[in-house]
């Protein structure tokens, strides 16, 4: 059988094949050298560069904050007050707040953002208000903030707490704590804001009044109002000891519109290089709602409604509410000088 | 080519010379193409070379390394031509009266019809002079597994061959 197989197999033994070429085989053994010396090469210097990027994309890559840009939203840079008040989403979540989303997110061009003139009025009449604050337990993240959205005339579960919602007639995702910034509804479990207000500034002006049945605030009868406004971490505070002094004021800037902010602010009146601020923690511009003048020798502000606010120095309370100075980009202003701008800007309600 | 080897290695050249034409012989009968089997032997040859200084020079069968080699050359380029061209060589028996066709050619196609494994086992035994451990060794299987497979080989190859080649069983 071997024989047999071995005999089968026999011609291909006398098979003609080409001479030996040692030159050629030489030839080719040095190119595969070369081709061998290129792969090591590429590893050698790939490795470490898929190594770098691969770092790159790890230490680059954002953490704990979570965007989603809806078009119904612009981002805080670009952001038109009330250029679309329906569908999708928008939560910027430094705050700890989970994001969700109920439309497609996009890019958004600054051809998408549309200015016009009366939207904050069109925006106070569709009963919704932006709003853009610092995170309460984020105080790192004041630049980015929470941005969400106010239902105008709600009134929260106690004064200087509001809801907020992630779109209008959307989620609630938290809380907006007058004086002291968003809180999460996680980080508001046992959260304080009484305490809060009192380490921030050394005293609560909302711990002084409660709901009066009718959708106002009243304050509550034995419980001294505080009159004390010493900020603390304000970078924007009052330098003198007496506030509401420096500096008389000769004009108020003023807001058209028929639909207003219904939150509450309290504050002290504060007159300040011929400004006129509402100081609760921070001095916030007022925005005066169309009609209100200066009297009082620019001391106090009657409101079209005929009630005065006033003198400076004093604790007030004005109707209206806070809203990003953004608003100036598309409000009906008149009579705003520039050098009385202040990250939060406070709108007064003409009653 | 100088090469760096020791006292008990081949020369290069010398083992070249000897080796090239069986190893050509070897890798045709069992690709059945002799122009595939020369281009894969040269191939063989030149990473021989390359590592003949490293551990090929030294072994005790450099012919049957090479032989591995080329027959790993030989059925990448199968793949390839598989994935372009899926056609399988038509049967010998479809072809026309096999008396009329050259004696190596017979083989050839016989041996193309005999699975890989078995193919490859009946070249080394046969035209590469190896011993049952020899092509174990090159198989990468026991000497064991070697008989057997030589056994079936035997077998396939007689059954693929037909009458006219004068082949008893």
């Amino acid at each position: 059988m071997n024989d047999d197989t071995a005999s089968t197999l026999r011609p291909l033994g006398d098979l003609d094949v080409p001479p030996p070429d040692l030159q050629g085989v030489e030839k080719r053994a040095a190119r595969i050298k070369q081709r061998q010396t290129r792969q090591r090469v590429a590893v050698a210097l790939g490795v470490p560069l898929v190594a770098v990027a691969v770092l790159a994309i790890v230490l680059l890559a954002p953490r704990d904050t979570q965007v989603t840009i809806d078009p119904a939203v612009p981002p805080p840079s670009e952001r038109t007050i009330g250029s679309s008040l329906t569908g999708g989403s928008t939560v910027t979540a430094p705050c700890s707040t989970p994001s969700t989303t109920n439309g497609t997110p996009q890019t958004l061009s600054k051809a998408d953002i549309v200015t016009v003139p009366d939207v904050i009025s069109k925006q106070y009449e569709s009963g919704w208000l932006p709003y853009s604050g610092a995170c309460v337990f984020r105080p790192e993240n004041a630049d980015s903030g929470i941005q969400g959205w106010l239902r105008n005339g709600e009134i929260g579960p106690e004064p200087g707490k509001n809801q907020l919602y992630d779109v209008p007639n959307g989620r609630l995702i938290g809380w907006a704590y007058s004086q002291l910034g968003f809180v999460s509804l996680a980080d508001d479990v046992g959260f304080d804001a009484h305490a809060e207000r009192v380490k921030r500034f050394g005293c609560d002006q909302y711990a002084g009044i409660e709901p009066d049945g009718q959708g106002n605030w009243r304050e509550k009868p034995g419980i001294p109002r505080c009159t004390i406004t010493t900020p603390r971490r304000d970078e924007n505070r009052v330098s003198t000891s007496v506030p509401g002094t420096d500096g008389s004021v000769n004009s108020i800037p003023t807001v058209s519109g028929n639909a207003w902010p219904s939150a509450l602010l309290l504050g002290t009146l504060v007159a300040k290089n011929g400004c006129l601020y509402l100081q609760s923690g921070q001095l916030n511009m007022v925005l005066w709602a169309d009609g209100s003048q200066l009297v009082d020798g620019g001391k106090s502000v009657r409101l079209p409604s005929g009630r005065t606010v006033g003198p400076t120095g004093t604790s007030v309370q004005i109707g209206g509410g806070e809203v990003p100075r953004e608003v100036l980009q598309s409000a009906q202003t008149r009579g705003v000088n520039p050098a009385c701008i202040t990250p939060m800007i406070v709108i007064a309600a003409p009653t | 080519m100088a090469a760096d080897h020791g006292p008990h290695e081949l020369d290069f050249s010398v083992w070249f010379s000897g080796a090239w034409a069986p190893l050509v012989r070897a890798l045709t009968a069992f690709s059945g193409d002799q122009d595939a089997a020369t281009e894969a032997a040269a191939e063989a040859c030149a990473r021989a070379l390359n590592r003949w200084g490293n551990d090929v020079g030294s072994m005790e069968n450099p012919t049957g390394w090479a032989f591995a080699v080329g027959r790993d050359v030989l059925r990448k380029q199968w793949k390839r031509r598989r994935r372009q061209t899926p056609d399988v060589p038509a049967p010998l028996q479809n072809r026309q009266d096999s008396s009329t066709l050259d004696e190596r050619l017979v083989v050839i196609e016989a041996l193309r019809r005999v699975p890989w494994r078995q193919r490859q086992a009946l070249v080394l035994r046969y035209l590469l002079d190896m011993s049952q451990d020899e092509v174990a060794q090159v198989m990468g299987i026991a000497p064991g597994s070697a008989a057997a497979i030589l056994h079936t080989a035997r077998a396939s190859l007689r059954a693929a061959l037909p009458d006219t080649t004068g082949v008893e069983p």
